[in-house]
């Protein structure tokens, strides 16, 4: 089961990534298009030889830093001199070049050193000169030497040097488009009231393009597959993605191999960071975060425009290094601007961009890389279908080649630069194979590049740049700048992780307290309301084990978000870490109290009704008060107080949350942290305790929400079934079989010239743990005691579920449950029914519920078959008495009062047709209030006497006064009616079947079973005799047998073909016979089977004796088959979806009376 | 939640959306191929009409007394009735006022005229008009542009009502659409210019200006009072481009403007109207001024300045801002010979930065 949740967690969480980032994809891509169309429509009127002659254009500074760049160096100088810019400067950088770069340059341009005052804004590493050309056609040439510092250093002196406010930062070795300095320049000279800070531009890929003296002749697409790959990322990356951010104002990053810059910003920001292999972005953040916290108006341009073409790795070596790179220099960025993280200070950048960044282009190769590896290995071992698995690559797959197409497209509607069809044809062809070659290649650079990033390994690695070939660029990421070794920076402070290990073990040390002081409290208060144990030891070393094991499991999925949001904020990951013990310590409380009131545990149940149902539930329990408000409050404060002190208090080592996150995963990979019930205590409710509430809400409700089991089902051959039934079409009638007609019946009641009424009484918690002479409690129920002596009764008897949602449909229908019980199935299925098929062979349909119908989806569910008559609460006049209001809540009118009406209605309403009419009685559910509360509680006490009970053993039963109190009034509700009856002229002609829904679970249960083990009598006046049965039934047999009496003994007509679940109710003297029963525990608990005398409760055998006790055993054979069979019921159960037909048209079209309304009194 | 088949679903539907998108593609790129191949069919048409038009003379010989509709006929172009029937094609009309505006860039004189005329007995300016009409932005901005770049004086009214428009971009092509026909008289609506004029729209203006006579144009002392500090600037540029010396006062006015931006090209314009007159003004104004604009202001000096400001900038050779020490040095250097003889036995002149700066300012001078 934890495995299960871990492989359920992990993969939904996989798939919501790839769901949410495919999404974002294609938002960007859509939000790119309208303002790549609005800049060329706009662009159109741009004259930009105005900006390359007028005197009036800013002066700007070009900055080239080189490093051993001798190869091209003095024609790439040509090519930055050539640019048409009236007011130009163009500054080379040679970073220490250990080639003859500087000597090729001084006798080209005929430099001379200048005595240049050096203005260090920026601290950078030794000038060694400033060189300028003795040829006045160069003069706009500065050749700067200096030390070797790394690219950032060298522009961060090439800014130093520059006269004018703008400069532009180039790779030495690109080639630039004619108009590309005025496109850059043009966004600085539009805005007036947002000031420009940086502008940047596309960056295209050169290979394969014909390139002469320094310029772009033709465009052609790279022959090679790396390069031409490269090319649709770029295409993808820059006329998409960049185009979309720009677009928000929220662009991170201008490609460090073309970019225009506010210099005075850039001094005020400090310059380019040497400590990152990142500068580009990493100053672009800055930037941005400046102008933020200084709340100054600015903006980013984008031009959408190629304007300069660069070079891209052709080998998957240096393309490796490259992604390498990428990879840490965006996780240095985001890591140093951390505090931008969800920051709404810092506007669309903090709360759009910086969340992006982090989750979807420093995430996504590790996800990526992680899903895969994850897909992988549970296909492998099966833990995920094949076909599934290659289901999902193939919806990534088309995803990434559709993105590309739509790239393609878009490059074809703007720029169109691969006009020839053999380009474009490989270009869309490239865009297919891409996810198979460069795609993988960067996903796994960029894994290294993280590992090396946090071993520390931050350097450029050995990279030696031999020309022009090996140039780097980024479309997402940095750029290559000068191959220099720097220092690396220490990335993540190791006071910050000791910190944060500390806070994490301390935070961890007060949720165990919590757990264990709660579960001291629960202690403590079953103890005092007088209960003893005398395994007292094994009783708390469950529940200490219990605690533990869900302390140990809670850690990692408490670990890793907090280490998660510690990246970015320290303050954030600590009020992360204690919000989520604080809930989960609430949540804990919570459930401990709804155990001691409802008796049960909560689990999936909770999905399985409405909002309304919880809240009357929960009203009705008396959990929803202002004690329990106040109660929280007060729980609240101290948990907080708790771990606000115990967090300062408690400085365990940073090791030990080492060693817990450890334990946690082990423990989530071990079997340990199966919830195992307990056994051999005092009774199951004991047994029930000892779990851990918690650990049993989140296991239970993973089951339902997984629906793990299901998958497994799902593909169970119904053939191999071994069945009584002739199934007709399992697949599309999963339930249909021939009638089996086993007429037990007939033989035991006298024939009668007419049909006789039928009376079921449905009563409400009515189990045999407290009626009948078997009764291990003692029996609370007199009369239906000594009815049963009378009637034919069944001794070992099931409901079908655990709670009053089962019992309807069983009872009337034998039907299956659906995911919620058959009566939540909406629109219900076309099924038959006692009700229908009586109806249809004449009868009149009655339902009488004090409470509101619509309950549990009764009344929907009674309408459907065409009942003639409900009568519920609202059908009620006047001189009726409601149950006692308690915590603002009443369920309506007690049995009493049902019967009375009844009788009352009857008198008037007696028709010559025969009768069914179906109760179900109120009183006796939770708050077990009852009108005349002192009188049966009188009645309770004198019982406990008759039952010759001790002092000790009287003092337990009075803290279920209330439980019992209700049954005895519901008993002589029940005798009160039947006396009535016998008044009425068809008593003598009437068949009455009396069981309980289910038993109470609100007193203490002692096994699984005892849960459903209900009395189950039929008497009349028509019976030939009495008898008791110990074989074992259930309420899906009531249908059968008793319309296999009526067909037979008075020739009704029903189908040869029905959907029964039961096979007809067991007469049979021995006990052991080899019958299944599946149980719904709860709406959402289908975790129990009976076969034979076995019973299995989730992964649990029992042996089932006779009286219903039972022991757990161990025997694989019993469990494969009980296995077999619930595989096969659950198939069938799986088929039934909402609306569609459990018996043919045909069928159901002439058995049922779908004419005749029901008619709801009121 | 593990159902094989959404999976298939959603990669089915990215199939279908693929092969959408390159037939698309495919579509797109041939219908364009043949949209451009059919154009070029009908280009020589055009290009030869327009190559009559730019070579069209005016006889000079008509008698005086010939019909006013005759000459008027004979004035027109013969348009080839090939292409009146292909000027019905939509592409190709924009082709053709395409091809008129670029011609039209390159010729000036009779050749420009001629073109313009040929625009209007194409029709194309009836297309300029229902572009103006329309709500599209970049439709309207084309049409104020064209209005202007062709000379259609016919819709000249229909110009103004733009040039205060809250587009950007129609804005612009309105103010310059005015500058083309009124030349400086145009510049009028500066005064009433609520939107702040971008870098580019003065550029812009400038070089639209440049093509015209230099005249005494009127007007630039009101704006230099607009509360549109880039009124104010594009003023002050005038009057540096212009020389307008006339107006010095005014501009030393525009010294104690709030803005300090204002204040900036105020000071640069006092480079070229030189007159010590401005020296105790901006002596007085530099230390309230930011430094970029006081490394302005030595600027100036460095033009201005005379002995008697020596003290003044020796005072700011120990400025924390190496830059005023650079410019200040520059200016003392430019003094005269006791400027220099200042700058070479200052007691910090052989210490770092000012021998640098002082070695590096020498340099300059040679």
């Amino acid at each position: 089961m934890s495995l299960d949740l871990f492989f359920y967690v992990v993969s939904t969480i996989f798939l919501v990534y790839a769901i949410i980032l495919i999404f974002g994809y294609l938002l960007i891509g859509f939000y790119s298009i309208g303002e790549l169309q609005k800049y060329l429509l706009k662009n159109s009127f741009t004259n930009y030889r105005l900006l390359a002659s007028s005197p009036e254009a800013p002066p700007i500074s070009i900055i080239a830093p080189a490093y051993n760049e001798a190869a091209n160096i003095i024609e790439n100088a040509r090519s930055l001199l050539s640019i048409f810019y009236n007011s130009l400067e163009v500054i080379i950088v040679n970073d220490g070049s250990k080639d003859n770069s500087m000597e090729l340059l001084t006798n080209a341009y005929d430099l001379y050193k200048t005595n240049f005052f050096v203005n260090e804004q920026i601290k950078t590493k030794e000038v060694r000169g400033v060189y300028k050309s003795r040829n006045p056609i160069y003069n706009k040439l500065v050749v700067v030497d200096k030390v070797n510092g790394g690219k950032a250093d060298a522009l961060n002196v090439g800014i130093n040097v520059s006269s004018h406010n703008y400069i532009v930062c180039i790779d030495v070795d690109c080639i630039l488009e004619q108009d590309s300095i005025l496109k850059l320049v043009k966004p600085f000279l539009e805005t007036r009231n947002k000031r420009v800070i940086a502008a940047g531009g596309v960056v295209r890929i050169v290979n394969g393009c014909e390139v002469a003296e320094g310029r772009l002749v033709n465009v052609r697409l790279p022959a090679q597959l790396l390069p031409r790959m490269q090319t649709l990322e770029y295409i993808r990356a820059f006329l998409l993605g960049r185009m979309a951010w720009s677009r928000l104002g929220g662009l991170m990053l201008i490609s460090g191999a073309f970019g225009a810059f506010d210099k005075e910003i850039v001094i005020k920001c400090g310059g380019y960071d040497h400590g990152t292999v990142g500068e580009d972005m990493e100053l672009l953040v800055r930037m941005r975060r400046y102008m933020e916290e200084q709340r100054l108006p600015y903006r980013v341009a984008f031009i959408p425009d190629p304007l300069c073409w660069t070079e891209a790795p052709a080998t998957s070596e240096i393309l490796d290094r490259q992604r390498n790179r990428w990879a840490r220099g965006t996780i240095e960025t985001l890591y140093k601007h951390r505090v931008m993280f969800m920051n709404p200070k810092y506007g669309v950048i903090g709360m759009l961009s910086f969340p992006y960044w982090f989750f979807f282009e420093m995430m996504a190769p590790l996800v990526e890389f992680g899903g895969i590896i994850y897909f992988t290995v549970c296909a492998i071992f099966g833990l995920v279908d094949y076909t599934y698995f290659l289901s999902l690559l193939l919806f990534i797959y088309t995803f990434g080649v559709l993105y590309s197409v739509f790239a393609i497209l878009m490059e074809v509607r703007s720029y169109n630069q691969y006009t020839t069809r053999k380009d474009m044809a490989r270009l869309i062809g490239t865009a297919f194979m891409e996810p198979f070659v460069t795609h993988p290649l960067g996903v796994w650079a960029a894994v290294r590049g993280t590992i090396d990033l946090l071993r520390k390994k931050n350097s450029w690695g050995e990279m030696t740049r031999a020309g022009f070939h090996k140039k780097e660029t980024t479309p997402g990421g940095n750029s290559n700048p000068a191959a220099t070794p720097v220092p690396a920076p220490v990335v993540v402070r190791k006071t910050g992780i000791e910190e944060s290990g500390k806070v994490f073990s301390a935070a961890a040390l007060v949720w165990l307290l919590i757990l264990i002081t709660l579960s001291i409290a629960e202690f403590a208060f079953y103890v005092s309301q007088g209960n003893a144990n005398e395994a007292l030891l094994k009783f708390i070393s469950y529940r200490v084990w219990n605690d533990l094991v869900f302390f140990t499991k809670s850690l990692i999925f408490l670990f890793v978000p907090f280490i998660a949001i510690q990246f970015f904020s320290f303050r954030f990951s600590k009020i992360f870490l204690f919000s989520c013990v604080v809930l989960l310590s609430l949540l804990q409380a919570g459930l401990i109290i709804y155990y001691h009131k409802a008796g049960l545990l909560l689990g999936s149940d909770i999905f399985g009704y409405s909002q309304v149902e919880i809240n009357q539930t929960l009203g009705s329990s008396g959990v929803l008060s202002l004690t329990t408000f106040l109660g929280v409050v007060v729980f609240l404060t101290l948990i907080i107080i708790v771990l606000h002190y115990g967090s300062r208090l408690i400085r365990l080592p940073g090791l030990v949350t080492i060693i817990l996150t450890i334990v946690s995963l082990w423990s989530i990979f071990s079997g340990v942290i199966e919830v195992s019930p307990a056994t051999g205590l005092k009774s199951d409710f004991e047994n029930l305790m000892v779990l851990n509430k918690s650990d049993y809400f989140f296991n239970s409700g993973f089951q339902y929400v997984s629906g793990a089991d299901d998958e497994i089902l799902a593909s169970f051959d119904l053939g191999k079934e071994n069945t009584v039934f002739q199934y007709v079409d399992p697949e599309q009638y999963p339930f249909l079989h021939k009638d089996l007609n086993r007429d037990v019946l007939s033989s035991r009641f006298n024939v009668k010239e007419s049909p006789p009424n039928v009376v079921i009484l449905l009563l409400e918690g009515l189990g045999s743990a407290y009626s009948n002479d078997r009764a291990y409690l003692g029996s609370f129920t007199p009369f239906l005691d000594s009815l049963s002596r009378q009637s034919l009764y069944w001794e070992n008897f099931l409901s079908q579920g655990g709670r009053t949602f089962a019992v309807l449909p069983a009872v009337l229908g034998s039907l299956p449950f659906g995911s919620n019980g058959f009566a939540g199935l909406n629109p219900l299925p076309q099924h038959l029914s006692l009700i229908s098929l009586l109806k249809h062979n004449g009868y009149h349909t009655s339902f009488y519920y004090g409470g509101d119908a619509s309950f549990d989806g009764m009344q929907g569910f009674l309408q459907n078959q065409g009942i003639d008559q409900i009568i519920e609460e609202k059908s009620f006049p006047k001189g009726y008495q409601k149950l006692p209001v308690f915590k603002n809540f009443t369920w309506g009118y007690g049995d009493k009062e049902l019967f009375r009406y009844f009788h009352t209605l009857a008198d008037t309403n007696i028709e010559q047709k025969p009768n069914l009419n179906v109760f179900l009685t109120v009183s006796s559910h939770n708050s077990f209030k009852i009108n005349d509360q002192p009188t049966y509680e009188a009645i309770f006490e004198n019982r406990l006497i008759q039952l010759r009970f001790n002092e000790e053993k009287k003092s337990i039963y009075r803290q279920y006064k209330d439980q019992y109190s209700s049954i005895l009034y519901m008993d002589d509700a029940v005798k009160e009616f039947m006396t009535e009856y016998r008044k009425r002229p068809d008593f003598e002609n009437t068949i009455f079947i009396l069981t309980g829904d289910h038993r109470m679970p609100e007193i203490p249960m002692t096994t699984k079973i005892d849960r459903y083990h209900v009395p189950m009598m039929i008497y009349s006046p028509m019976l030939k005799g009495v008898a008791r049965f110990s074989s074992i039934s259930s309420h899906n047999d009531i249908t059968p047998s008793l319309l296999s009496y009526l067909k037979n003994s008075y020739a009704m007509q029903l189908p040869e073909f029905n959907t029964w679940l039961g096979e007809g109710l067991d007469t049979l003297a021995g006990f052991h016979r080899n019958r299944f029963f599946p149980i719904m525990q709860s709406k959402t608990e289908n975790r129990d089977f009976v076969l034979g005398n076995y019973h299995l409760n989730g992964s649990d055998l029992f042996r089932i004796y006779d009286g219903m006790d039972e022991e757990k055993v161990v025997n694989a054979k019993v469990k494969t088959r009980i296995l077999e069979k619930a595989a096969a019921f659950k198939r069938r159960n799986r088929l039934m979806k909402p609306g569609s037909k459990l018996v043919p048209d045909s069928i159901y079209k002439k058995y049922t009376a779908k004419g005749n309304k029901t008619r709801t009194s009121s | 939640m593990q159902e094989a088949f959404w999976p298939i679903i959603a990669a089915s539907i990215f199939s279908i959306l693929i092969i959408l998108l390159l037939i698309y593609m495919v579509i797109f790129q041939r219908v364009t191929q043949v949209r451009e191949a059919r154009l070029r069919r009908w280009d020589s048409v055009a290009d030869n009409v327009l190559m009559e038009a730019i070579l069209f003379e005016e006889s000079d010989e008509k008698d005086p007394y010939t019909d006013a509709l005759e000459i008027l006929e004979s004035e027109k172009f013969h348009i080839p009735k090939q292409l009146t029937v292909i000027m019905q094609n939509e592409t190709f009309r924009r082709r053709m006022m395409n091809k008129i505006v670029t011609a039209k860039r390159n010729v000036s004189g009779t050749a420009s005229e001629n073109l313009s005329r040929l625009f209007t007995e194409l029709g194309l300016d009836l297309d300029i008009l229902s572009m103006l009409s329309t709500t599209v932005w970049y439709k309207q901005a084309t049409a104020l542009d064209l209005i202007g770049f062709m000379k259609l004086s016919n819709y000249r009214h229909l110009v103004d009502q733009y040039v205060n428009d809250q587009s950007g971009l129609i804005r612009m092509e309105a103010q310059n659409a005015v500058l083309r026909f009124s030349g400086f008289e145009g510049l009028h609506f500066l005064i009433e210019a609520k939107y702040p004029l971008s870098e580019w729209q003065q550029m812009k203006f400038i070089d639209e200006l440049s093509n015209l006579p230099d005249e005494e144009f009127k007007g630039i002392d009101e704006w230099l009072t607009s509360q549109n500090d880039t009124v104010v600037i594009f003023a002050l540029k005038l009057i540096r481009i212009y020389h307008r010396f006339e107006l010095f006062q005014e501009v030393l006015e525009c010294l104690n403007h709030k803005n300090p931006e204002v204040r900036f090209y105020a000071i640069s314009v006092l480079k070229v109207l030189p007159s010590a007159e401005a020296v105790p003004v901006l002596l007085e104004l530099y230390p309230r001024e930011t430094t970029l604009n006081q490394v302005e202001i030595l600027k100036v000096l460095k033009a201005i300045a005379s002995e008697t400001e020596i003290g003044f900038l020796v005072g700011l050779l120990h400025d924390p801002h190496y830059t005023i020490q650079l410019e200040a040095t520059r200016a003392l250097q430019n003094v005269g010979p006791e400027g220099k003889e200042w700058v070479s036995k200052f007691e910090d002149a052989d210490d770092y930065p000012l021998n640098k700066i002082i070695a590096q300012v020498k340099e300059e001078e040679r």
